[in-house]
């Protein structure tokens, strides 16, 4: 057997902490060979993403290479001087980034972006590199290549994006190319066009591919063989259809097991209260919502989000809203929870017209409705304890007596698994998922009927998503809470929700109950839907046809 | 076609804006007790009541303020701004007289401080702990925090008085004979201390600002593109940093044309600069209002047009910018 194209032997990485250096890597080996797809899979923090810095030569300034050797085609990367470093990268090495939206360059176009790495490592003329450009985009589809390489990147969508990131990454041919979570920025139908055209770019160039990712799903679609990290260390590796099958390390088996299966076996959650469908908590009825978005000729035009949609949630009941970005989801959601304003329509809340509140019986009317975000990094107001940030919806109704709300705050800690001695933490002390816990206790602070949860869990790990999956569940059966859970994420929706509002360009274009949406879905985009979601019994159907 | 559209509505607001200073400024000027009459009444060493109401019928003063303001602002839109009290010649022709002086006093202070500042600003970016970095923050520092005229007074004794490299004052050397050439560099020559002085306050504000900037804009994700499509540094930097950095410079540069414009009446005090400064502190001590307020509205014509540079520039740097309106 030849020696290996890249190996990374005992490879130890350390950064630059107030309590001295940290190893963030340790003893990782990994080798990669002519061709083949190796899958790193961990979660963040386990050092994946570090690893691939480290072999492009761009660690962080705090970061740097303490112990190891990077061998690349036989040369010593982490002994190569500066020049040697940039006539790799980029041109024999390259790279794609998690985030597209952010990762091209805001004030060059497209079309220059990538011609600027021919000129640089081909040493084309700007003529020959622009055309080359071209070529390029056609190989990656974008559409009307002529004038769109004289595009910005804030002109296209993220998977456009990520195409021209592809193109730039592949023009000088690579031997290897690196991508680090592609797609997680990306919504699943736009994950599965991504992943088509790598595969075949990198069939057609023969680079080797490593793939980062923390999604065991696209392992089984994608990779030959899989690495699994975990704090900064290899636990596993090996065939990617062998560790599927027989995973030995305990993290691998969780992130196996958070992969969504599809099927209808898995019981229905949520709390078997009488059905009480004459009389929902939430009702909804031709919800239309407006954005005026640019004015021509003094006119304003304007873009329907929401279209006339109509739905009912059931008390005690998790409702799913699900569709790709821009298919009006989040702003529905937060249509009803008076967050955004609807122009036609009628949402009835338990008995209240939402809609027809204002001023003070509006701000009263919040107590019933409460959001859970996204993004628990940026939703939580930096400069407030955590236990001042669930006390302030009990400070602001008033309707607890001052004495008792700090008992109420200690209790609400208790449910969602924190200490109530981290009352007095501010939210950059906590990690991902204890925010997310902090916005589970500030949305029950105010006994809601409603809680809307706008991707709550998107952010966060596998594994901790399980967690705060498994919190809402518990306090849903308890409390006999209704959620209205908002989510792109098909595996995440599976588990938790009882019905399925499918929406596609404003308009729910489907809308059952969990089992009929997964096994017998009507609509053809809800079929598509469910094909993009890389799993493993289909990975595996796919390979065993093959010959 | 967008361009030459927002062009002209920019252009629009501009003439709004400027007419909406001549009332305010000639109504702040007529609130102001005292009027040129009296600075006549007390050259001539006194005067008695009839005497002054007779000039005063003369120029128009004993008209109502709102008459007068409406035959200025007729006045003004026919270009003519009155006629000087004090100096016995038409307003016009006195600034333009030094109209060019602070323009280039002003303009190369501003592009000076600019390039400087940001340079200085994209050097401290790179280690920004490191000994060049600190001394450029105190360097800046300093410049900002020294009175304009101090400075200038210091420059001149240090580059005029102990090092006779440049001359003491004025804006030429009025024995210069022959083209332009010898004119122009005669001109720079004298440019030098007045331009240094004044530009000293803005760096410091531009190197702070564009040190902050190139700091946030290294950090981000593109520029790790830059670096992973194997760059060198420079082109890291220069290329693909720098240019992302600029806007918030750009607009702080515009936001600060009526300090520079301000700072420059001293700084033309100090260097006996032949500019509108110096025409406007004299004017101010004898009262001629018409002067004033021609100065006052050119002032305010060099502010907005200065602006409307800064949003062209915007337009140059920022794709982003040029989508909206």
């Amino acid at each position: 057997m030849t020696s290996p194209l890249l190996s990374v032997e005992n490879l130890r990485i350390e950064l630059a902490a107030r309590a001295g250096m940290v190893p963030v890597v340790d003893d990782l080996s990994i080798y990669l060979n002519a061709g083949e797809t190796l899958s790193v899979v961990g979660e963040s923090g386990s050092g994946k993403s570090m690893t691939a810095l480290a072999v492009m030569g761009l660690l962080p300034s705090i970061g740097h290479i303490a112990d190891g050797r990077i061998l690349f085609e036989g040369r010593d990367m982490t002994q190569m001087d500066d020049a040697s470093l940039r006539a790799i990268r980029g041109n024999q090495i390259s790279m794609i980034f998690q985030e597209p939206m952010t990762s091209l360059n805001p004030v060059y176009t497209v079309g220059e972006q990538i011609a600027e790495v021919l000129r640089l490592h081909k040493g084309l003329s700007h003529q020959d590199a622009w055309s080359r450009a071209i070529e390029l985009l056609d190989a990656v589809r974008i559409p009307d290549v002529q004038r769109r390489a004289k595009a910005y990147p804030h002109e296209m969508s993220g998977g456009q994006r990520q195409r021209v990131m592809i193109a730039m990454a592949l023009a000088c041919r690579p031997k290897i190319l690196i991508a680090d979570e592609p797609t997680t920025a990306l919504d699943v139908t736009v994950q599965a066009e991504i992943f088509e055209l790598m595969r075949e770019l990198a069939r057609e160039t023969r680079a080797a591919t490593i793939l980062i990712t923390h999604d065991m799903g696209v392992v089984a679609e994608m990779a030959d063989r899989v690495v699994v990290m975990y704090r900064g260390e290899k636990v596993e590796d090996g065939q990617a259809e062998a560790v599927i099958r027989h995973p030995q390390h305990p993290y691998t088996q969780t992130l196996i097991a958070s992969v969504p299966h599809l099927t209808t076996e898995a019981a229905p959650t949520g709390i078997k209260a009488a059905p009480d469908a004459e009389d929902p908590l939430l009702s909804v009825r031709d919800l239309t919502v407006q954005f005026p978005v640019k004015k021509r000729f003094g006119k304003r035009e304007m873009f329907t989000a929401v279209n006339g949609i109509s739905f009912d949630v059931r008390r005690g009941k998790t409702l799913a809203i699900v569709g790709e970005s821009g298919s009006g989801k989040t702003t529905a959601a937060l249509a009803v929870a008076r967050l955004v304003d609807a122009q036609t329509g009628q949402v009835t809340l338990d008995g209240t017209d939402m809609l027809g509140l204002e001023g003070e019986a509006l701000r009263r009317a919040r107590a019933k409705v409460q959001v859970i975000f996204q993004d628990p990094y940026s939703s939580l107001n930096p400069r407030l304890r955590a236990g001042d940030i669930v006390r302030e919806p009990l400070d602001n109704l008033g309707t607890l007596p001052a004495s008792e709300r700090e008992d109420r705050i200690a209790e609400l800690f208790d449910k969602v698994g924190l200490h109530p001695d981290q009352m007095r933490l501010f939210p950059h002390q906590f990690s991902g998922g204890q925010r997310q816990r902090i916005s589970i206790a500030r949305a029950l602070s105010t006994n809601p009927s409603l809680i809307i949860c706008d991707e709550a869990v998107s952010a966060l790990d596998v594994v901790i998503q399980a967690q705060i999956l498994d919190l809402l569940q518990d306090l849903q059966r308890d409390l006999n809470l209704t959620y209205l859970f908002i989510s792109h994420d098909l595996g995440v929706v599976q588990q938790v929700c009882d019905e399925i509002a499918v929406m596609y360009m404003g308009d729910i274009v489907e809308f059952g109950d969990r089992q009929t949406i997964f096994s017998k879905p009507s609509q053809a985009y809800t079929r598509n839907l469910l094909a993009a979601v890389p799993t493993i019994e289909r990975a595996r159907n796919v390979s065993s046809a093959a010959p | 076609m967008a361009f030459l559209k927002v062009l002209a509505q920019r252009i629009g607001y501009a003439v709004v804006l400027l007419i909406a200073v001549l009332v305010l400024n000639f109504t702040m000027i007529n609130l102001a007790p005292g009027d040129v009459v009296d600075t006549i009444a007390a050259d001539m060493g006194g005067a008695n009541a009839e005497l002054m109401a007779q000039i005063r019928a003369e120029y128009g003063l004993d008209q109502p303020v709102i008459v007068q303001l409406g035959r200025y602002i007729g006045r003004v839109l026919q270009f003519d701004l009155g006629y000087s009290y004090f100096y016995n010649r038409p307003v016009t022709e006195l600034i333009f007289e030094r109209l060019p002086a602070t323009l280039l006093l002003v303009f190369s202070a501003q592009i000076f401080a600019l390039v400087l500042g940001i340079l200085l600003g994209v050097f401290a970016a790179q280690k920004p702990n490191g000994l060049f970095s600190h001394i450029v923050t105190l360097f800046a520092l300093f410049g900002y925090a020294a009175p304009v005229f101090w400075t200038g007074i210091l420059l001149l004794i240090a580059f005029s008085l102990k090092i006779p490299l440049f001359p003491v004052a004025g804006m030429r050397d009025v024995t210069i004979e022959g083209g332009f050439f010898p004119q122009a560099l005669s001109i720079a020559h004298h440019l030098v201390l007045p331009m240094l002085t004044l530009g000293s306050i803005f760096i410091a504000l531009y190197s702070r600002l564009c040190r902050a900037s190139m700091l946030e804009v290294l950090g981000s994700d593109y520029v790790r593109t830059a670096k992973a499509k194997g760059l060198r540094p420079r082109d890291v930097v220069m290329k693909h940093a720098l240019k992302n950095a600029l806007p918030p410079v750009v607009t702080l540069a515009g936001l600060q044309f009526s300090a520079v414009i301000s700072g420059a009446v001293l700084v033309e005090t100090v260097f006996s600069w032949p500019g509108l400064g110096q025409l406007a502190l004299t004017s101010i001590l004898a009262r001629d209002t018409p002067t004033i307020l021609g100065i006052l509205f050119f002032s305010a014509l060099v502010v907005i047009v200065g602006n409307l540079l800064t949003d062209f520039v915007l337009r140059m740097i920022d794709p982003r910018v040029r989508g909206r309106g």
